[in-house]
């Protein structure tokens, strides 16, 4: 059975009985030592004095709250690819220096001045909620300082709020919705009803899967915005989803009210009737082990599955089983994706941190095979452009998993506000 | 015997002006001697000291605990967000100060007159709750009035303020004009509070705290002073509100939510009720405290509790509390 709380699972076995930060200490350690004994065995050789001193990446998470599994999971992607390289890249050793934003921006704007103002770190990656990378903007922006958003989806920092030094490596609210709202109307139903927690993310994800299925000629007969964070009892919620009589359902939820919202369509019986799509955030490896046989049969899209079959992908999840001991989850892959952006940028420029128009220039071009398939950065939004799957929640061998039913190619965000 | 009292007061007088000339040369010279880091630290402490200090009105000197002071930091937030922010919802209307801020003070004080002379019918328990509840009612607006407050993002986009007197123009918008910008207020209020609680209406205050009914007896209305103090304090939070969303350039629900009253009622009661440099004591600590100790541990608020808690039991009188019977004990 899966685990439902990778919390305090990720540390490699050796080191289990270590505090991630006092890993990160180590490593830091270990990197210094090395460091000062190479500067040491080739001090004849005129070395640039950067080189001794190893690259520090900011990582600004909630490792405590709502989204703490989130931050957890970006966090360990991220450490396992730069542990798969030895903790080096562009010629110098790499460490980590991780801060908690709790979800809050005033904490969160806190912590991100301590990271580059006291501990002078290179760069900063991370940041989970839109509303704490909204915050944050400014001060990245004004600072010309580079921010790589590992999860926040907010449409609008790739759009009308863009900054040439805040870039993404996760996903738009767009980007999983749109192509989803297409599919469903070609292969599910003509009428939908739509249902989403009241905050900035769900109401981007509704907009986007509303206007191309609208587009498409499908009806929307109507829209629910239940409370942010908790949504309390879902009863009447689901009530007036049954009243409307559709002929399908989308919503959007994640963490636990994605588990309150998914056992409740199961146990009012509409989960037999109507077919429910979602956005793949609702029934993510994080919450199916919680959900249980009430999301069997969910049909959702995301820009990554756990049986996604590719070469990249079943490496990656055995790594981070072997890891972790839990499955990985599309949080996990966007932070393993994140360690792989910040090293091809620390390649490019050979180590040279302070030349910051270079790494963003090295930007443009960042190019791979991602366990999500293949991987573009879109230089227009500053955000992926990559393949959507449509997945069903299946049992298999005996656990249940989402299965890529269908691939629906590749997607880049608009870039403004016309596609939803 | 009168001669020794005198030059006690006098020596008392000289320490004090002493304190006070390093406090000030501490202060104007931070930003060339301290890195940004630490400026960024004061500044938030010095709002957040505004605040705390505030609140301290009502809890400390009136005895009214209001639990939904976030309210009015929040409302003077999202005001200056709404008139000077620099995005597709707000009206970017002025980034004058001479402007901007009579107009976050008239918006919060209108806003705290209305509230107060509903939730002052009511005493103790029920005013806690009354307050509460509105600052919860304005978070959820906040959070759902999408079109007007950005929803859960929050305004982004506020400038620093700038003074603008048609012939001549400064911005504070480097770090260390903002700092002063901020100490100044932070002086100006400090001051005006002194001397607004040794006035005869901050002493109706206090007889109020100790006893109403001996207040009312004796002729005062007492309704009158709880609305101006409860107006003032409104007034002082919105003010302190405005500065930490010029400071982030950002106005979010967070700033509303019940857990922003919280924390300042807790800088209260850590520094000491009812005296003018507890709550700035709380504050520092408050905001120092968890900068400094979640490097090491993700547990700090565990640690922060268990403070509270002895606190509270050991030292009701917070920080200040244990500082002045030292004080006294020593002469």
């Amino acid at each position: 059975m899966i685990s439902n709380k990778p919390k305090t699972d990720f540390t490699h076995p050796i080191i289990q009985s270590y505090s991630r930060r006092k890993i990160l200490k180590l490593a830091g350690a270990g990197a210094l030592a090395y460091t000062s004994s190479l500067a040491a065995a080739c001090s004849n050789q005129s070395s640039s004095s950067t080189r001794d001193v190893p690259i520090k990446i900011g990582v600004l998470l909630p490792y405590s709250g709502i989204y703490a599994t989130l931050g957890d999971s970006i966090s360990a992607g991220l450490e396992m690819y730069l542990d798969q390289l030895g903790y080096r890249a562009g010629g110098r050793n790499v460490q980590i220096v991780a801060e908690d934003t709790e979800m809050k921006p005033d904490i969160a704007q806190q912590k991100a001045r301590k990271l580059i103002e006291q501990d002078k770190v290179d760069l900063v990656a991370g940041i989970v909620s839109t509303g704490v990378l909204y915050g944050l903007r400014e001060y990245f922006h004004n600072n010309k300082k580079l921010l790589i958003c590992a999860n926040a989806g907010g449409n609008k920092i790739s759009r009308d709020m863009k900054s040439p030094y805040i870039w993404r490596s996760s996903f738009s609210n767009w980007q999983p919705n749109w192509p989803l709202g297409l599919w469903a109307y070609n292969n599910v139903g003509n009428k939908v009803f739509m249902s989403a927690p009241d905050y900035g993310a769900g109401h981007n994800m509704v907009d986007a899967f509303a206007h191309s299925f609208q587009s498409a000629g499908g009806t929307i007969l109507g829209k629910q915005f239940t409370p942010f964070p908790s949504m309390g009892d879902p009863a009447p919620f689901i009530t007036e989803i049954r009243k409307s009589n559709p002929s399908m359902v989308f919503c959007f939820y994640s963490g636990s009210a994605a588990v309150a919202f998914v056992k409740a369509y199961d146990e009012f019986g509409l989960s037999k009737d109507i077919p429910l799509v979602c956005s793949g955030f609702a029934v993510e490896e994080d919450v199916l082990p919680a959900q249980g046989s009430a999301a069997l049969g969910a049909i959702s899209g995301l820009h990554w599955a756990l049986l996604l079959d590719n070469e990249t992908n079943r490496k990656f999840i055995d790594a981070y089983k072997d890891r972790t001991n839990v499955d990985a989850n599309v949080f996990a892959v966007q932070g393993y994706d994140t360690g792989r952006i910040i090293s091809h940028i620390l390649d490019e420029v050979q180590g040279d941190t302070s030349a910051t128009s270079r790494m963003l220039e090295s930007l443009q071009d960042v190019s791979f095979s991602s366990p999500r398939g293949p991987f573009k950065l879109d230089p227009k939004s500053q955000n992926p452009t990559q393949h959507i799957y449509v997945r069903e929640v299946k049992e298999i061998g005996g656990k249940l998993h989402n299965v890529v039913i269908e691939d629906l190619g590749e997607f880049t965000d608009p870039g403004n506000n016309s596609l939803g | 015997m009168v001669e020794r009292l005198d030059t006690m007061y006098q020596r008392l007088l000289s320490r004090k002006i002493l304190v006070a000339v390093i406090i000030v040369v501490l202060a104007v010279a931070a930003p060339h001697i301290a890195n940004t880091y630490t400026i960024s630290l004061l500044i938030e402490v010095l709002i957040f000291s505004i605040f705390a200090m505030s609140l301290n009105l009502l809890v400390g000197y009136t005895g009214l605990p209001s639990f939904g002071h976030a309210a009015f930091f929040g409302l003077g937030a999202y005001i200056i967000a709404y008139i000077s922010g620099v995005n597709d919802l707000t009206l970017s209307f002025t980034n004058n100060i001479l402007l901007t801020l009579p107009i976050v003070i008239i918006g919060t004080g209108i806003i705290a007159l209305i509230v107060g002379s509903l939730a002052l019918r009511t005493d103790g328990i029920y005013f806690l709750m009354i307050t509460l509840a509105f600052a919860q009612m304005l978070f959820s607006v906040a959070m759902r009035w999408s079109a007007v407050t950005g929803g859960s993002d929050g305004l982004i986009g506020i400038p620093r303020p700038e003074i603008d007197l048609g012939v001549w123009k400064y911005s504070f918008e480097s770090r260390t004009a903002f700092y002063y910008f901020v100490v100044t207020t932070f002086v100006a209020i400090y001051f005006g509070l002194h001397n607004i609680i040794h006035s005869p209406f901050g002493l109706a205050l206090k007889g109020i705290k100790s006893n109403q009914m001996r207040m009312q007896a004796l002729g005062y209305k007492t309704l009158h002073y709880k609305i101006g103090v409860f107006v003032l304090a409104g007034v002082i939070a919105g003010i302190a509100g405005m500065l930490l969303a010029q400071f982030y350039w950002h106005a979010s629900p967070e700033n509303l939510y019940w857990t922003m009253s919280g924390q300042a009622l807790i800088m209260v009661i850590l520094g000491g009720v009812g005296t003018l440099i507890g709550p700035v004591i709380g504050a520092t600590l408050m905001r120092l405290l968890p900068n400094i100790t979640s490097t090491y541990t993700n547990n700090w608020q565990s640690y922060m509790g268990i403070m509270l808690i002895v606190f509270v039991l050991c030292a009701p009188n917070g920080i200040m509390g244990i500082l002045l019977k030292k004080l006294k004990n020593n002469q």
